[in-house]
């Protein structure tokens, strides 16, 4: 069994990951997100760095964009990126939460929301669960054409459809839907049986750490990039504290 | 009674002062603790629910080094000091983050730690930010000694004296904690597995706790030292000199981003003092006991004033005025005449807000809720949160404009197109991450500022709605301008939280982040405040302070204001 490379408590997964993803290019409000949506994923017990750092890295290198356009068509709201590139699920996450958020209790329950492109699909599940608000169930097509759906839920609990031990894995763009569990559009019965991730799993971290494995570079790298080097002068002119103690 | 009240005249109209006067960079920069402070709440719930104290080891060497493990039972749980002592040679000795080695590196335990526990820790916890914790360590912290006092207090007990007071009053402590990590810091627990325990769920309760039994455990220390060096004829501290005896603590750069990063929890402390002045305030009357305690803590504070001096001539010439405020308010309160009108508590600010400096109106602040515990004391209660900044994304850039013109209008009137406007930025050293103040146009990095600069920010929003069109959401505004996404949500958030924003601009030029130190170790309820340039300062934490075994109801409420031991010790 591999050892994790280090265990972080949540507060460290937020402080990381915000900056690491402020690293990668991500302006500070959006690497929030994607700090709450690391917690998220660390609170199911998985690790938030093997899950993330291709999506820093897609952001980094310029494979996809925080650029994107929205559109409504009837029932369906559409985002999508702004050129060619995929859309980074960095930007496409919080877009699914601010769309949710401006719901009011009447809304149209049949309304969903589709994302085209997104370069991890998983995160925009991710997103939708540290938001916290209602029941969702979110649906991409992995790249051997099997469907992956991921159903979060107002108590915190969620399900996957898949054994999301892969999840890291999951690295291919899809276009991906959301849809609430009060639309007409949703099967319950699908449901039963499928590996279930309660809150509980979030007590028990707490008491636990989070195992990050071998990613862990990948995210601290992005992180390093958000600080100054330290000179004398530094030091001397711009840190609190004194240089001797003599009391 | 949190987030109910949306705007600053609500708060106004209930007597309370406005944020708009509390929540100035000078006034916070003057700030006594209060009867609300952390440390003080603290003490007053271990009086009342009786937690018992228990030396579980104490495997220390004749010169106080080796390892011990000091416990406190509360009613539901038992804490544990976990302390590594060890000798530091004089090259080595530093108060900043930088730092490598300690007198002495601690943790406080969730529960009685094990043997391997303690094994385990000892690998770590020497090693401060470069050792790894787990949830079952709730804080780190260490601490150098005062040298000349630690030596001088050995040397006079082993020989069976006690020690100079006035050299004693001097420093105020025998160690002096250089940083006390908890939230989660280097993989210790996380806030949230606390926060829901009564006697933790208070704002930095564990913080304070450690720090309180690591008192404890400095006095128990020096005694030991001194006996191994003394045999029969060392003596025990006494019992006065030893409650005089607080826990020193340097404070840099590190507190100050904290204050701007949680503003919920920042209006939530102001709330509560500023709520429990207003309840005091509003008294038509007062009881004969309360004049006689309010008479009583006003002689304590000039003796406590008079007896605080420093190197710094700022902080020197601000000491002197609150000294002539002090003497105005004496005899201001000794006319009679003055104490026959209705509303004399308000009569006793008004006074103050007329003829004080800064420092003086806040000490005053301090001493009119002193008396009135069973008036204030439940406010303690209300002074935390889960509460972070949420974006409302269905509203309305009309709306979201309005709102800057009406709750930033101190922001707005910034110009920021000074260069000395935003001289300053604050920013991560990558050396052992040390947050750093540094000078825009001067030193390197300002690329990686970190997120702060609210005032500036607000500005930049507020240009940039100017220049598009208002006939958008929020929601697709920082979809267009991600930039903004962080201070939009700040804004949309704080605008219920009146006391939730520093109305000043903290990349200023002049900014001094002394200011922001201030203000929070006020409320964890630090006194003699010495600064030692405008990024930090020395404090005392716990002077005067029952120790656990004196820790009975009426000197848990008594220890405000300590001022030098009784004359006969002198």
């Amino acid at each position: 069994m591999k050892s994790p490379q280090i265990v972080l408590s949540f507060n460290e997964i937020m402080f990381f990951f915000t900056r690491a993803a402020v690293g990668a290019g991500l302006p500070y409000g959006l690497a929030e997100d994607f700090g709450r949506s690391a917690i998220w994923i660390a609170a199911g017990g998985l690790d938030p760095a093997a899950i993330s750092a291709n999506a820093l890295k897609s952001l980094d290198e310029a494979q996809s964009t925080i650029s994107a356009s929205q559109t409504e068509n009837g029932a369906e709201t559409v985002l999508k990126s702004s050129g060619e590139k995929q859309l980074s699920a960095l930007l496409a996450g919080p877009s699914v939460c601010d769309w949710i958020s401006a719901r009011s209790a009447d809304s149209n329950k049949n309304q969903y929301f589709s994302v085209k492109n997104v370069d991890h699909p998983f995160l925009l599940a991710a997103a939708i669960g540290a938001l916290n608000s209602g029941s969702w169930e979110i649906c991409w097509q992995d790249s051997g054409g099997a469907l992956c759906t991921v159903l979060t839920s107002q108590d915190g609990n969620w399900k996957t459809s898949w054994d999301p031990t892969d999840i890291s894995q999951m690295s291919a763009a899809a276009d991906v839907t959301i849809k609430s569990v009060e639309s007409s559009l949703f099967k319950a019965e699908k449901w039963k049986g499928k590996t279930s991730y309660s809150e509980k799993n979030r007590k028990l971290v707490l008491e636990t750490g989070v195992q990050v494995y071998e990613a862990w570079p990948i995210i601290h790298s992005f992180f390093s990039r958000c600080l100054v080097p330290s000179t004398e002068e530094s030091r001397k002119s711009g840190a609190g504290a004194g240089l001797v103690d003599t009391d | 009674m949190k987030a109910n009240m949306s705007e600053s005249t609500q708060v106004a109209s209930r007597g309370m002062r406005s944020p708009e006067k509390v929540m100035r960079l000078s006034r916070m920069g003057s700030s006594f603790q209060t009867r609300l402070s952390f440390m003080r709440s603290l003490t007053r719930r271990i009086s009342k629910e009786k937690w018992k104290f228990e030396k579980i080891l104490f495997d220390v060497d004749k010169d106080g080094y080796g390892v011990s493990v000091y416990a406190v039972h509360t009613p539901e749980r038992t804490y544990s000091l976990i302390t590594f002592t060890n000798a530091v040679a004089a090259e080595m000795r530093t108060d900043r983050v930088v730092a490598e080695v300690w007198d002495a590196t601690f943790n406080l335990f969730d529960g009685l730690p094990t043997e391997a526990d303690i094994n385990r820790l000892s690998q770590n916890t020497p090693k401060q930010e470069a050792g790894r914790f787990s949830p079952s360590e709730l804080v780190l912290a260490r601490a150098n000694k005062s040298l000349r006092l630690f030596e001088h207090v050995v040397s006079c007990l082993s020989a069976g004296k006690q020690p100079d007071v006035e050299l004693l009053a001097s420093v105020g402590y025998l160690m002096r904690t250089t940083a006390v990590y908890g939230s989660g810091k280097f993989g210790c627990a996380d806030r949230e597995k606390i926060s829901k325990r009564p006697e933790t769920r208070g704002a930095f309760q564990v913080e304070l706790l450690t720090v309180y039994l690591f008192r404890w455990f400095t006095i128990e220390l020096v005694e030991h030292v001194a006996k191994q060096r003394g045999g029969e004829k060392a003596v025990s501290l006494n019992a006065e000199i030893s409650k005089y005896l607080g826990i020193g603590n340097a404070t840099g750069l590190g507190m100050a981003p904290f204050l701007i990063k949680h503003p919920v929890l920042i209006h939530n402390w102001v709330l509560a003092r500023e709520t429990a002045l207003s309840r005091v305030i509003a008294l038509e009357s007062q009881s004969p006991e309360t004049l006689t305690l309010f008479s009583k803590y006003l002689q304590r504070a000039i003796q406590h004033i008079a007896e605080w001096n420093v190197e710094d001539q700022l902080q020197t010439a601000r000491i002197l005025q609150t000294r002539e405020d002090l003497k105005l308010l004496s005899n201001w309160f000794a006319d009679e005449e003055n104490l026959k009108q209705p509303f004399l508590w308000q009569r006793i600010l008004h006074f103050a807000e007329i003829n004080f400096s800064l420092e003086g109106q806040e000490l005053t602040v301090s001493l009119l809720m002193e008396p009135h515990g069973e008036l204030v004391d439940d406010l303690a209660d209300d002074m935390q949160t889960s509460s972070g900044t949420e974006l409302e994304p269905s509203m309305s850039l009309t709306q979201l404009n309005e709102l800057l013109q009406k709750s930033f209008s101190w922001a707005l009137e910034i110009d920021f197109t000074d260069p000395e406007k935003q001289r300053r930025f604050w920013y991560y050293s990558e050396e052992k991450l040390e947050p750093r103040f540094g000078d825009r146009y001067a030193d390197p990095g300002a690329e990686q500022e970190m997120p702060l600069a609210v005032g500036r920010d607000v500005y930049l929003l507020n240009k940039k709605l100017k220049s598009i069109s208002a006939d958008i959401s929020v929601g697709k505004f920082v979809q267009d301008y991600p930039e903004f996404r962080h201070i939009v949500r700040r804004v949309q958030t704080v605008v219920r939280f009146p006391y939730a924003e520093i109305r000043d601009n903290i990349v200023d030029a002049e900014m001094r982040p002394i200011d922001l130190l201030r203000f929070k170790l006020a409320f964890f309820g630090a006194s003699k405040f010495d600064p030692k340039s405008e990024l930090w300062t020395r404090i005392t934490l716990f002077q005067g302070a029952p120790l656990p075994e004196g820790l009975s109801a009426s000197e848990a409420e008594e220890w405000a204001f300590p001022v030098i031991p009784v004359q006969e010790l002198r």
